[in-house]
């Protein structure tokens, strides 16, 4: 049981008397970790002080049948110039033990704080996330049954939380925590109850997050977040996921509401400036999407409106490939080489469909004849080179595959077939550099931009521009 | 097997806690290198000369009977301790702020440990330095080992009172960090190191015998070479002093005491 009655503590400023607690009494909930929340200066770590029996109240007492540790905060407990060993040394002399339990306790202190050699320098030399690896492991050398942490394994990194974690999760049932972190993370971690301490009153919440809900406005609690760089790090990633996840949330309600918007102007017959523009435009937003039945509906209507335009006949053939479609697209394609026989993007999409019919031979002179009007396109190189390597002409393959990455660096996907045709050839070594490469592209690109927002960002503008459509 | 009774308990854990501040102490004190011992011997042994030297200027003769180099360090060897006793035990509590994170550990044992350290490094001094003198040819016959050990038991009870006084006030009033030192080096010349208080004039003499210190080097001198007679020095005066001091240095440790692990106090 720990009980505090009557507490009443107070620090002399220059104008007067500052009270931290007036006559505070509470009984601390047993056998769950407790984590004391409250603003900076509302007196959190001169409670843990008073608790640990290192500090003094002006008047009212502390009752307790427990073991407590000392305050395990991030300043005080070592002497600078003595070493890590020696001054665990101390304090287990301190606490009457013999020579031979101290001898064992020091190897586990070294061996949890896991700072290594660092353990036989001067504590002065520590970081201070060294110093409180050392205070923390030192304290699991003794069997407290209440643990004051003050700070303490906040200012640690992720690994040392979850050592410190496993190590008080081992003294479960024996052992809890009373704590004062700035780190709400941390306090998420460790603690079962939240003791809220504001202007020197002391209330009880049986959870956590309640506390912290009562203590922090929403906004503020982010900035409370931030001890440690990986903290930082960890809150600034789930805010950018956040931030992408609310993004990408406004970007489909806003693609619903154009998608709507055109939709009844379609129905209720508004005048539209250019239909075959906008049913187009709205194509290429339902393949976007994945709905390409839609897609194919309103391409073809495009293409109804605008035969002319060699593009539209491109995208339709690309839509009904993706939907396997192969009989439609042959018959567009013909259609449109009718018209403009020697097209390059044409060709290019001739030889995915012959690719996709396995017809390699054509396939491949497809790509040759479109790579001869445009050789600087990596896309067509590329189509190029996994046709001969296919076809199993490696030496070609290789030279296309080179040149479509010369043309773009930047791509994962040349790689990928650079790796394959390496491989095929025997050039282990080689082939795993460049699929290493591969994995390099892919991350650089995953960072610089968020596929599906960006794709989403896409849609938006088609179906901007469409809605420009409508009068 | 009787549960053990409080006192025991109380004994057991004072003695663990001046024990483990006691080796702290040590190695602050003499750190990672060996000259650290030698240093602690240094001092008197340079002041044991440079009266010696004077001495032998001035006519190389015994004082009050004893060969004067043995005269002085007998006399230098206590004082010493005491005043690097009182002076290092004015930032005991200072420079053990880090250990008062501990709650067993209370003020008074960085304390008690300091005193108990340079009590065991003036006797080695002392039984080095006397050793040494004798070996270089200056002997003496030894009187009283009692008496000794009274003496000494007796400055070790003063210098602990005062030390508690100092460690207190240097704790909690920053100026007496350093009034207390400049407090403690006059008695360096009445504390009756490089004199006998017989060779004193009348007025003078008894105006200086209210200094313990001075009844002190009496004392031993007496106790140690029996060739040397003191008709000053009062062991019952000294024995007075020593409990008054004991009990100033309690007192004032006693009701200050919450105030010196009450935060925003020291420092």
């Amino acid at each position: 049981m720990l009980s505090i009655r009557n507490l009443t503590k107070s620090y002399k400023t220059g104008t007067g008397r500052n009270y931290v607690f007036r006559d505070v009494s509470i009984d601390f909930p047993e056998d769950v970790n407790i984590g004391i929340i409250g603003p900076n200066g509302a007196g959190k770590s001169t409670l843990l002080r008073i608790l640990g029996g290192i500090d003094h109240p002006d008047s009212g007492s502390i009752n307790c049948d427990r073991t407590m540790s000392w305050p395990l905060g991030l300043r005080g407990g070592f002497v600078g110039n003595l070493s890590g060993r020696e001054n665990c040394r101390i304090v287990c002399s301190l606490y009457g033990m013999d020579t031979r339990t101290i001898r064992n306790k020091l190897g586990f202190i070294k061996e949890l704080s896991g700072i290594g050699e660092y353990f036989e320098e001067p504590v002065k030399y520590y970081s201070t996330g060294m110093g409180s690896r050392v205070g923390f492991a030192l304290s699991m050398a003794f069997d407290f049954q209440i643990l004051l942490i003050d700070e303490l394994i906040s200012v640690g990194d992720r690994n040392f939380r979850q050592t410190a974690r496993n190590a008080i999760d081992e003294k479960r049932g024996q052992s809890n925590v009373i704590m004062v972190s700035h780190s709400m993370g941390s306090m998420r971690d460790f603690c079962d109850i939240g003791i809220l301490l504001r202007d020197g009153e002391l209330t009880v919440y049986d959870d956590l997050d309640e506390g912290i809900r009562a203590y922090l406005p929403k906004e503020e609690e982010k900035e409370t977040y931030d001890l440690t760089t990986e903290d930082t790090l960890k809150v600034g990633s789930h805010l950018f996921t956040a931030h992408e996840d609310r993004e990408a949330t406004n970007l489909r309600e806003q693609i619903n509401g154009r998608l709507q918007q055109i939709e009844q102007a379609l129905r209720d017959g508004d005048s539209i400036h250019d239909e075959g523009k906008l049913f187009h435009q709205l194509g290429l937003a339902y393949s976007r999407l994945g709905d390409l039945d839609q897609a194919i509906k309103y391409l073809h209507k495009a293409l109804q409106e605008h035969p002319d335009n060699p593009s539209y006949h491109i995208q339709m053939v690309n839509a009904a490939m993706q939907k396997n479609r192969v009989e439609e697209a042959e018959t567009v394609l013909a259609e449109a080489f009718k018209s403009w026989p020697e097209n390059p993007w044409l060709l290019n999409q001739l030889g995915n469909l012959k690719t996709l019919q396995r017809q390699t031979a054509e396939a491949f002179d497809a790509y040759s004849k479109a790579a001869e009007q445009v050789p600087d396109n990596a896309g067509i190189r590329h189509c190029l080179a996994v046709t001969l390597l296919s076809q199993g002409k490696m030496e070609d393959a290789l030279q296309h595959c080179l040149k479509a990455i010369e043309i773009d660096d930047l791509n994962p996907t040349p790689f990928r077939t650079l790796s394959r045709i390496l491989a095929a050839q025997g050039l282990y070594k080689d082939s795993i550099r460049a699929l290493r490469e591969a994995n390099e592209k892919q991350q650089a690109q995953s960072r610089t931009l968020s596929t599906e927002n960006s794709e989403l960002k896409a849609i938006r503008v088609l179906l901007e521009k469409a809605t420009e459509q409508i009068g | 097997m009787n549960p053990a009774s409080p006192a025991i308990v109380a004994w057991k854990l004072q003695r663990n806690v001046v024990f483990a501040l006691f080796i702290r102490e040590l190695k602050a004190r003499f750190g990672h290198f060996r000259l650290g011992y030698l240093w602690a011997v240094g001092e008197p042994v340079a002041m044991v000369a440079v009266l010696s030297a004077i001495r032998l200027a001035l006519g190389n003769a015994d004082i009050a009977g004893v060969p004067y180099p043995l005269f002085f360090a007998s006399a230098i060897i206590p004082f010493f301790f005491f005043q690097t006793t009182v002076n290092q035990c004015l930032l005991a509590v200072e420079n053990n702020i880090p250990l008062l994170n501990y709650r067993i550990v209370k003020p008074a044992d960085p304390v008690i440990a300091r005193c108990l350290l340079e009590l065991f490094i003036y006797t080695a001094t002392g039984f080095l330095i006397i050793g040494g003198l004798v070996c270089l040819g200056f002997t003496f016959r030894w009187n009283d080992t009692l008496g000794v050990i009274a003496v000494m038991s007796c400055l070790g009870a003063f210098t602990l009172g005062l030390s508690l006084l100092v460690a207190v006030s240097g704790a909690l009033m920053h100026d007496s960090k350093k009034v207390v030192p400049i407090l403690i080096r006059p008695f360096f010349f009445i504390s009756g190191i490089f004199f006998a208080a017989s060779s004193l004039p009348s007025g003078i003499r008894e105006l200086l015998l209210w200094n313990p210190l001075l009844h002190v080097s009496e004392l031993i001198r007496e106790y140690m070479f029996a060739d040397y007679q003191s008709h000053e020095g009062s062991l019952g005066f000294l024995f007075t002093t020593s409990l008054a001091s004991l009990f100033l240095g309690l007192a004032t440790y006693r009701t200050n005491r919450i105030r010196l692990t009450t935060s925003g106090q020291i420092r």
